[in-house]
């Protein structure tokens, strides 16, 4: 738990998922699929997957795309000094209590205005390598996450974090495998999506 | 309660019998003022000594004097600016509501200014006054009025432009949202209020004057028609002049109209000088000038009118570059054209019932926590607060 780069604060949450909110200023900085957590206190904190980003819109925005110039003044404008905030949904995966990662839901959310972090290359290990991919069980049954890509990204980014010559991503494979066995059609989506991340396939 | 349906269906019905004979009626007058812009265009000089002559026997009479463009025309601007600043300020207010727990009053005026071609990031000021206590009630007399609250809120934009802008260093321009002349109230308890504020006002004109910077209230869908007055006090015979205030034969035409015939889009009309009780106050380089400007596209004109002072309309390079940023300006809201920086001055200045609600809410905590309690909201407006929490549980 080294990195402190807050990615925003939190706006609305339940037991399974969260959503943050920053400023498009801050865009550059988490991306679709990213580890995130919020510290809730000595001890406690919950981690999640970022699986949408949406940028909203006003009306004074949508006015000016229809325009023929927008100028740089009048983008960096409506991106820093207007509110219009981008959005960052998160799935739970799971928490920790002192000092122990569970994948599990947590006993409860974080709440308004909590700050939320990216995690760096050592949060993602220390949560990933705990157990054998359990969480995966939270996005599988998750409704409406895109589970393919998600997990696709997720693991291609454990992958370079782990460095470990491809060792846990065959353990997550064969999590995933276990966990859609019944559902052929998804498991088949899933796992084409995983070998087009694979930088080595 | 909704409003009585019976009395609004009869409402209606009168109302459509008296829309059916106004179209025609309509037409007339708007052929009748074409045809008497057309004739000023070429005869500007009969029709500004018309309103001369009007105004010395009706010295309230507020219209348009024509000078030497063509009033019939339209006249369009230099292509692209490249780089200019630009200022817009704006302001908003809220009154004392003597029903509420605690009297108070806010004014919130913006800045916003924008370096265009710079490619920097435009810069927002808010600058907000709380009157409270004591200050309610300038030099011991009577609560502050609404008009009174809204003519500091009118000296406090106008302070903040000049507050705002640097001596020029380039093509500047300094925008207020709505007339550039300044609007006395009519319900003044301090009688003098008006004339300080008008002096530091000239003053501050006086200034951005001096530092190099363009001065324009923008007036977006102007009703108040000053060039159709000039035509209809043209056209009156000697015994209408004697009744000029009820003498209104175009009225069902409009200034909006008739430009909307004559300007291409982006085209600016003639400028014209303004006769009102205001030409003795504003003088030399200040005095007040106009023109309308189509800012809408083909087919569908949309017509705003410039207010500017004497030393901007004196100068077809100064009005030649006033007119490239405001087009410049509109453009960038696209098919519902509005210079951008004053309205994003009038989104920095507005204040929310909601965000009133939360200042009042800490000024009441701040007086109890100064042991003064204040006092309970009145049954009205706790009722009122009540009834419009139905239904919401």
């Amino acid at each position: 738990m080294t990195g402190q780069i807050e990615i925003g604060r939190l706006l609305r949450s339940s037991t399974a998922g969260f959503v943050v909110g920053c400023r498009v200023g801050q865009l550059d900085v988490p991306s679709f699929g990213a580890l995130v957590r919020a510290p809730l206190g000595e001890d406690y904190q919950v981690y999640g997957l970022i699986h949408n980003i949406k940028v909203g819109d006003d009306g004074l925005v949508r006015q000016i795309v229809t325009a023929e110039n927008v100028s740089p003044e009048v983008i960096l404008d409506n991106r820093e000094r207007r509110i219009v905030p981008v959005e960052l949904s998160v799935a739970t995966v799971g928490y920790e209590r002192r000092s122990s990662i569970h994948h599990l839901l947590p006993p409860r959310p974080p709440v308004s205005l909590d700050t939320i972090y990216l995690c760096d290359d050592n949060d993602l290990k220390r949560f990933t390598s705990a157990g054998r991919c359990g969480y995966f069980r939270l996005l599988v049954g998750a409704a409406d996450l895109p589970l393919a890509e998600l997990l696709a990204v997720h693991i291609q980014q454990v992958q370079a974090a782990q460095n470990d010559g491809g060792a846990w991503r065959a353990v997550a494979v064969q999590e995933i495998i276990t966990q859609l066995g019944e559902d052929y059609t998804l498991l088949t989506s899933v796992l084409r999506a995983v070998r087009e991340a694979d930088p080595s396939s | 309660m909704p409003a009585n349906p019976e009395q609004i269906h009869v409402a209606f019905r009168q109302i459509g019998r008296k829309l059916a004979g106004r179209a025609e009626s309509e037409q007339a007058a708007r052929r009748a003022a074409l045809q008497l812009l057309e004739a000023c265009g070429l005869e500007p000089g009969s029709f500004g000594a018309a309103a001369e002559a009007a105004a010395a026997s009706e010295p309230t009479l507020r219209c348009a004097l024509p000078l030497a463009e063509s009033a019939a025309a339209g006249y369009s601007c230099s292509s692209h600016l490249r780089r200019y600043k630009v200022v817009a300020v704006d302001g908003s207010q809220s009154v004392p509501d003597r029903h509420a727990e605690v009297l108070f009053a806010l004014l919130n005026v913006a800045a916003v200014t924008m370096d265009v071609g710079s490619g920097s990031l435009p810069a927002v000021d808010v600058d907000t006054t709380m009157l409270f206590g004591s200050d309610l009630y300038p030099e011991d007399g009577p609560l502050l009025s609404e008009g009174e609250i809204a003519l500091r809120r009118d000296a406090a934009e106008r302070a903040a432009l000049l507050r705002m802008a640097n001596p020029a260093s380039g093509p500047s321009v300094a925008l207020l949202d709505g007339p550039l002349e300044l609007w006395g109230p009519k319900d003044l308890a301090d009688a003098d209020a008006f004339s300080r504020a008008l002096a530091g006002y000239l003053e501050n004109l006086l200034a951005l004057e001096r530092r190099g910077w363009l001065v324009a209230g923008y007036v977006d869908k102007p009703a108040a028609d000053l060039v159709l007055r000039l035509l209809e006090i043209r056209r009156a015979a000697p015994q209408d002049l004697k009744r000029l205030r009820r003498y209104h034969p175009l009225r069902l035409s409009s200034d909006r109209w008739l430009f909307g015939q004559i300007l291409q889009p982006r085209q600016r009309s003639a400028i014209f000088a303004v006769q009102s009780t205001s030409r003795a106050k504003y003088t030399g380089s200040l005095a007040l000038h106009f023109f309308y400007l189509n800012v809408g596209a083909e087919g569908r004109p949309a017509i705003a009118r410039v207010e500017i002072p004497g030393w901007i309309a004196a100068n077809p390079g100064r009005v030649d570059l006033l007119h490239q940023v405001l087009i410049e300006q509109c453009a960038i809201l696209g098919s519902r054209a509005y210079p951008y920086a004053i309205h994003r001055a009038h989104e920095s200045a507005s204040l929310s019932p909601a965000e009133i609600e939360q200042i009042k809410l800490r000024l009441l905590l701040e007086m109890r926590n100064q042991g003064v309690e204040p006092e309970a909201a009145s049954a009205k407006a706790s009722a009122k607060r009540v009834s419009s929490l139905k239904g919401s549980a």
